[in-house]
């Protein structure tokens, strides 16, 4: 666990067989275990998509792919992270980058519900990163809830203006 | 004998739209303020390559330079996870 050392937070990316993925507790572990073993601390890990790959990967012609952001000390590299990647079987293709550019609010949007709060607020600690106001969010909400009840009431007039328009077409017909 | 005619005159060629020129004058990076080109948009690195899977020039794409090294550098991080295609 990064203690006391500057931290930096990374993204991987994982490319492993759509068979694997469908035990998605295993693969996460499996997925863990790399991470932990190069001291690693998970901020989220999610499935980002399952589609057909541009090219065959090993054979595959489908893969699912697998988004985590984990932080790290700077000392301690990430190559032992590629190299477990590259031993694994379950893992066809592993590419691991910087992530400094991602604020906080980058990466739950990316994880969504999968981000680990804990360790997602220690990341904002030592960014000095600010959380984003919820009462704007609260707002939004309550003009959305705003907007539907005057739809209803504009609504609720036009009734009696509509059963007009279809009694026209009635009289030609008789 | 009039054996040649009189040229017309030559019609007033018309004015192009300045708003035309204004628009493109940033790449299309520029003009979103984005800094950062992600390699997990295929949607945007797919209007930068051609059917064959080969990357625009800045001619055809219009991007500028900073942003053309940026969009290379997605791309080749997508070829890498095959979400995007080396050679089609």
């Amino acid at each position: 666990m990064p203690t006391g050392k500057q931290t930096r937070v990374y993204e991987a990316m994982f490319l492993v067989d759509t068979r694997d993925a469908a035990i998605w507790d295993d693969l996460t572990k499996h997925i863990e275990g790399i991470l932990a073993r190069g001291s690693a601390e998970l901020v989220g890990i999610t499935r980002w998509d399952e589609r057909k790959l541009a090219y065959p990967v090993a054979k595959h012609k489908r893969g699912t792919y697998v988004l985590t952001f984990f932080q790290m000390s700077r000392g301690d590299g990430v190559s032992g992270i590629e190299r477990d990647c590259r031993l694994s079987e379950k893992i066809l293709r592993a590419l691991v980058l910087k992530a400094d550019h991602f604020t906080v609010a980058d990466m739950r949007a990316q994880l969504g519900e999968d981000i680990r709060e804990d360790v997602a607020k220690k990341v904002m600690d030592a960014r000095g990163e600010k959380e984003p106001p919820p009462p704007e969010a609260d707002a939004d909400g309550e003009e959305a809830a705003e907007e539907p009840s005057a739809k209803e009431a504009a609504a609720d007039k036009p009734p009696d203006a509509e059963p007009a328009p279809p009694k026209p077409p009635e009289s030609p017909e008789n | 004998m009039a054996r040649f005619k009189p040229k017309p005159k030559p019609k007033p060629r018309k004015r192009r739209k300045m708003v035309r020129f204004r628009d493109r004058a940033k790449c299309r990076f520029c003009r979103e303020n984005i800094t950062y080109i992600d390699y997990k948009d295929t949607q945007t690195l797919q209007k930068l390559v051609t059917t064959r899977g080969k990357m625009l020039s800045r001619k055809r794409s219009g991007n500028c330079a900073k942003h053309q090294r940026a969009a290379a550098r997605a791309l080749k991080r997508a070829r890498f996870l095959a979400l995007m295609a080396y050679v089609s």
